[in-house]
């Protein structure tokens, strides 16, 4: 996982390329602990630049729903394209997750 | 050689026992010590170290073969090994220690008074694990003897650590084998259905947390069922059996699966922890009407292919995991597996494995795959040729834990009239 983490303002923005995948848990928890830390208004996983997801990645993608609900800030998917944006629509994802095409 | 003279104790060439020395090891005192020397004096000497030192499980050995022998018999913690011995020399049994798997890890501190460099690589060379250079100090040697056993009970419990899980991790394997379809279930099905059946759950670790089973129900219907609890290993394992439980004991009806993952999912919503869930396709084929009624909870979208025709479907799928939301619902589908069509349906290290390209194959990639699989006339051969084309793209074990399985509906042989 290559991600990159943008803050502008009272937003934070995370930034995936490539693939979110089983072997990128460690690493996207360092990450979702370092937005938490920012205490955001809004984090938004901008997706466009991912080409692939897993189905821990969509567990890594709940987590961080789940711990921007708990620490109050609002939380979105933005641009998930192609595969990953079909994934998305398999698992409904839009009923529990903001999803901004 | 040469021994260092103590300031207590008998005269003892090589050796001085302080009281720092004799406290230094009193935590292993119960390990044993084989010491292997020509010289009495020495074994002797180094014995009495020891022994004032606490340890009281002490042996000794003459010359090479005998150290050998005693080793074998006596399984020490530990070798004083001198070098220059008859019948056999310290190089030797260190040579032959070192490549016996039971005592490839065993230490060996070499007492020595060689110098030159070369010889000290030497002694290292065959797999010493120390050397102390004579005249021996006795606080050193009981200082490195001390690390030197530490360092081999921590060892020796991670040994016994990992055997015991690879036991028991074996154990669970077992059981998970148990609740899915084996072998016979599946040829005891298929000879009662008619239908061609395949399925197969590989972990990708010694456990993993996907599922699948299939059971008719009555004359006409057969219902099956695939689970994939996210992540892997033992916290997954445990959340399939969960699952196959819920299956298998829900009083679900075959003909309302939306219902069925309804009510698994409020149950998983109140056991499973944070971002754990699962992907399931529930779903009751029936074989007279040919209609296939299916709910999914995230799973992949199931593929219908067909044994004559180079062609192939995919189904609808869309809903949420089970275990993420008590507030999901879903959805029943329906299709349509006709005679001579098959029901393909699998977990996403299926499509997760890369293509040629080295991206990641997909729904569209498989698709095709089981589009282009060269059909024979008997539609066996063509599921195994599809089985083949499946499995022998992914290593095993698999990356991710794997679940495939095709129903098949031959065509009736026309009857001669």
């Amino acid at each position: 996982m290559r991600q990159t983490t943008i803050q502008l303002g009272e937003e934070v923005e995370v930034r995936f390329v490539g693939a979110l995948t089983m072997n990128d848990q460690a690493a996207f928890r360092t990450m979702l602990a370092d937005v938490s830390q920012r205490k955001p208004r809004h984090c938004a996983f901008d997706l466009r630049e991912l080409e692939s997801i897993d189905s821990a990645g969509i567990g890594m993608l709940l987590i961080a729903f789940s711990v921007a609900k708990n620490s109050n800030y609002s939380f979105s998917v933005d641009h998930p394209t192609g595969h990953v944006r079909r994934v998305l629509e398999l698992a409904d994802l839009s009923k529990i997750i903001t999803i901004r095409m | 050689m040469g021994w260092q003279t103590g300031n207590h104790g008998a005269a003892t060439p090589g050796v001085d026992a302080s009281p720092e020395a004799e406290s230094a090891v009193g935590a292993l005192h119960d390990c044993s010590i084989l010491i292997v020397d020509a010289s009495r004096l020495a074994r002797n000497q180094i014995r009495v170290a020891f022994e004032k030192a606490g340890f009281s499980n002490i042996d000794t050995a003459v010359d090479g073969l005998q150290a050998l022998s005693k080793v074998a018999l006596l399984c020490p913690d530990l070798v004083i090994l001198g070098l220059h011995m008859p019948e056999m020399d310290g190089f030797e049994v260190c040579r032959q220690l070192r490549a016996a798997p039971q005592t490839a890890r065993l230490p060996i501190l070499v007492h020595s008074s060689v110098e030159n460099p070369t010889d000290i690589v030497a002694v290292f060379a065959v797999g010493a694990s120390d050397l102390l250079r004579t005249p021996v100090h006795i606080p050193e040697l009981l200082a490195r003897t001390r690390a030197h056993l530490e360092h081999w009970r921590v060892e020796q419990r991670l040994v016994a650590y990992r055997s015991r899980v690879a036991r028991e991790l074996a154990a669970v394997r077992r059981l998970q084998a148990g609740i899915v379809p084996s072998e016979p279930d599946l040829h005891a099905l298929a000879a009662s259905t008619g239908l061609l059946l395949r399925g197969t759950v590989e972990p990708s670790s010694e456990i993993g947390g996907d599922i699948w089973g299939i059971n008719r129900i009555d004359e006409r219907r057969v219902s099956v069922f695939t689970a994939d609890i996210a992540g892997h290993g033992i916290v997954s394992a445990i959340n399939a059996f969960r699952v196959h439980t819920l299956v298998i004991t829900g009083d679900f009806d075959p003909l309302d699966p939306a219902t069925a993952l309804a009510n698994i999912n409020q149950i998983l919503c109140r056991t499973l922890e944070l971002g754990e869930f699962a992907t399931f396709i529930v779903g009751t084929l029936d074989l007279l009407t040919h209609e296939f009624i299916y709910a999914t909870a995230g799973a992949p979208p199931p593929i219908i292919g067909h044994f004559t025709k180079r062609e192939a479907r995919l189904c609808e799928a869309r809903g949420l995991p089970v275990g993420v939301s008590a507030a999901a619902t879903y959805e029943n589908r329906y299709t349509q597996l006709l005679p001579n069509e098959f029901l393909l349906l699998y977990s996403d290290a299926l499509t997760d494995a890369p293509d040629g390209a080295g991206k990641p194959t997909g729904w569209d990639g498989l698709r095709q795959i089981v589009a282009d699989v060269p059909r024979h006339a008997d539609p066996a051969v063509t599921l195994d040729r599809l089985w083949m084309q499946l499995r022998g793209g992914i290593p095993s074990p698999p990356p991710d834990d794997l679940t495939i399985a095709v129903l098949g509906r031959p065509a009736r042989k026309e009857s001669a009239s």
